[in-house]
């Protein structure tokens, strides 16, 4: 991992029209990722964290999403003002992006090798032989013992773990800079979810790539991340290395999610909680939206909007708590 | 349930044993091939026996295909066993007709996983929990009416409420409903089949603690099937431990956790994530995916994972051996 930046995000809004209201689905975020850095979003259901991800590549219909500002910076340029053609070049090439249910996402009626060359053809000039070579290589990598069989196999023929991984081979086929991961084991099981968080870390190490890893499980982020940004109804409220979020949360969401989080060996009779739900994203309250369930609230909080404040070198927490002391 | 002060682990006041399943087993069978000849049995619950004491909660854990909703669902007999005892409050539901049964299940309730489809979105939060009331009382409208109330307050909701539909609560919410219409006609035991896994972590640990705080005041045992460790470790006073449609370990929760020892139960517990990054630890893998249940190996069904595998493996079954109190293992090699 070097200091360069790859991605830049700045500021960005996006809103969806539905036929009853304005969905605010995210509103001022800005993240930074370095080359080679894992990054982790994480936030419970609703809180944007797919929304800003998708955005990333262009994956938001518009409409009814509707980017309202912001910027998308990647290796210096603004991705939210490249065309279809453009991105059709980085998709796949230089920004990969694998999804939650790998059963689903897969093209069923066509064969893993039909969907795997499919990719490799289209960015890399190779014929239909170097490319299933090419291919074959990929699932050898992600550690499937059959590579030359599996090809010849469809989506349904393969367990959840399998699937995960021909995904993970397609994703990294033309070497992308960047993979964004969004919840990819959660619909595995804990034994196939460790081993393909550790095939994920070790392509990583060799090929260089950053990821930016969306989940709402905290012990994923944990193994896994160099950083991590904490996300509540559309907002970015915490950011900071993966030791200083966790090990000093700052904002109370980050301080209530790690506490209600239940862990192997805890000894407590009472998980602690965040009592109340979400806020209506159409019926977003004044000042912070953390604020009607926070158990540090004070009166400018239901007033004005925390901005952001850096509480330690690179851990920044957007409360105005931190800002009162 | 009370903390033993010596040994910190939870134990159950009662000594009854409110429900025993004795080698339960439960086949289903695949029609294929030609003119549907072909025919296989998917092995989802394959001799199973455990019993769970009154007031208590057995934590019942596994990856998917294990067959632990299978058992959950047969407990209740909403699906009917192929063989075994399933015994609730002393009665037997293999004898069971149809009067005797509607008396088994006023002493149950279920929760269900997914509070989305759970709940029928075109009745009302009153009707939903009501309906048990109706089906198996003659209570007249308005005791039903109050009785609902008093559900709903001992979930953490209230009058405001009654009217509403399922599409206009939350997740969290919704679970709540599920587990007041449970409790409906005073059950003495609830089956809770991942009844957090859809949930958020802030909302699960609202759930999770309602549930314990209504064992204690109600009394309750629970089945709480999961595949979710660190809750299990949270709830339940003991734990089993299924792969492949049978138990291979099962034990007092604190032994279980801290002193593991099939290597299925070792691989499980090491592979969950800690949420600390202090404790990472390069853990050891279980490779290779879980069979089908179709097609279950011979002799021990772990051996194709496990990596103390010997040829004798897969001759023989090994079956559920007591290595310490109250702690069983099925392994060759403890």
């Amino acid at each position: 991992m070097n200091n360069n930046t790859l991605l830049k995000i700045t500021n960005l809004n996006i809103r969806f029209h539905t036929y009853k209201a304005i969905v605010s689905a995210i509103q001022g975020v800005n993240l930074n990722m370095r080359e080679g850095e894992t990054l982790g979003l994480v936030g419970e259901s609703g809180c944007g964290k797919t929304v800003t991800a998708s955005a990333i590549l262009q994956l938001i219909p518009t409409p009814p999403g509707e980017i309202v500002s912001g910027e998308i910076l990647f290796e210096g340029e603004d991705i939210l003002r490249k065309n279809d053609q453009e991105m059709r070049s980085i998709r796949g090439k230089t920004i990969s992006m694998i999804f939650q249910d790998p059963m689903t996402s897969l093209n069923p009626v066509f064969t893993i090798g039909e969907q795997i060359t499919s990719v490799i053809k289209t960015h890399q000039k190779l014929n239909k032989s170097k490319a299933l070579k090419k291919a074959t290589e990929m699932l050898f990598l992600v550690g499937l013992s059959n590579p030359k069989e599996t090809l010849k196999k469809y989506a349904h023929e393969l367990s959840g773990g399998m699937c995960q991984r021909v995904m993970i081979a397609m994703a990294l086929s033309c070497k992308p800079k960047l993979l964004i991961a969004d919840e990819p084991t959660t619909a595995l099981d804990v034994t196939v979810q460790a081993q393909i968080l550790q095939l994920m870390n070790d392509l990583k190490k060799e090929m260089g790539t950053a990821i930016l890893l969306i989940t709402h499980d905290l012990g994923v982020i944990a193994k896994m991340c160099d950083g991590v940004a904490v996300m509540y109804a559309g907002r970015i409220v915490e950011n900071g290395t993966l030791k200083q979020v966790f090990k000093n949360p700052l904002h109370p969401y980050t301080q209530g999610l790690l506490a209600s989080t239940p862990k192997i060996g805890d000894d407590k009779e009472e998980l602690i909680t965040i009592e109340g739900n979400v806020p209506d994203l159409t019926q977003l309250p004044p000042g912070c939206f953390f604020s009607s369930r926070c158990n540090q609230f004070k009166d400018i909080c239901g007033q004005e909007s925390p901005g952001y404040l850096e509480a330690e070198p690179g851990h920044i927490v957007s409360c105005h708590n931190l800002q009162l002391q | 349930m009370k903390m033993d002060p010596i040994s910190k682990e939870k134990v159950s006041d009662s000594n009854e044993t409110l429900v025993r399943v004795e080698h339960l087993k439960k086949y289903f069978m695949l029609k294929g091939g030609f003119l549907n000849l072909k025919k296989d049995y998917v092995y989802a619950v394959d001799d199973i026996s455990f019993s769970i004491i009154q007031g208590e909660t057995l934590g019942l854990v596994g990856e998917s295909g294990c067959g632990k909703s299978t058992v959950g669902r047969t407990l209740f007999h909403l699906l009917e066993p192929t063989a075994g005892e399933v015994t609730i409050d002393s009665m037997h539901l293999s004898e069971s007709n149809k009067e005797s049964l509607s008396i088994i299940r006023k002493k149950m309730g279920y929760v269900f996983q997914d509070p989305y489809s759970s709940l029928n979105p075109r009745k009302s939060v009153l009707d939903i929990v009501a309906e048990p009331l109706k089906t198996h009382t003659t209570m007249n409208a308005s005791d039903i009416k109050n009785r609902v109330l008093e559900l709903l307050r001992k979930v953490g909701l209230d009058q405001a409420h009654l009217n509403r539909f399922p599409h206009q609560f939350s997740g969290g919410q919704r679970q709540r409903i599920s587990v007041a219409r449970a409790l409906a006609l005073n059950p003495s035991f609830l089956v809770l089949d991942e009844p957090t896994s859809a949930l958020d972590v802030s909302v699960q640990a609202q759930v999770l603690n309602l549930l314990v705080d209504l064992q204690k005041k109600l009394k309750l045992t629970y089945l709480f099937i999961s595949h979710n460790l660190a809750v299990v470790e949270h709830v339940s006073h003991r734990v089993a431990i299924m792969y492949l449609g049978k138990i291979v370990e099962i034990s007092q929760t604190q032994k279980l956790f801290e002193n593991p020892k099939h290597p299925y139960t070792k691989a499980l517990l090491a592979a969950v994530p800690n949420p600390d990054p202090d404790l990472q630890t390069d853990e050891l893998f279980l490779m290779g995916d879980v069979p089908s249940p179709v097609n279950v190996p011979s002799g021990c069904r772990f051996r194709t994972r496990c990596p103390k595998a010997e040829d004798f493996c897969s001759q023989k079954t090994p079956e559920l051996e007591e290595i310490e109190s109250g702690h069983e293992v099925a392994c060759f090699f403890v």
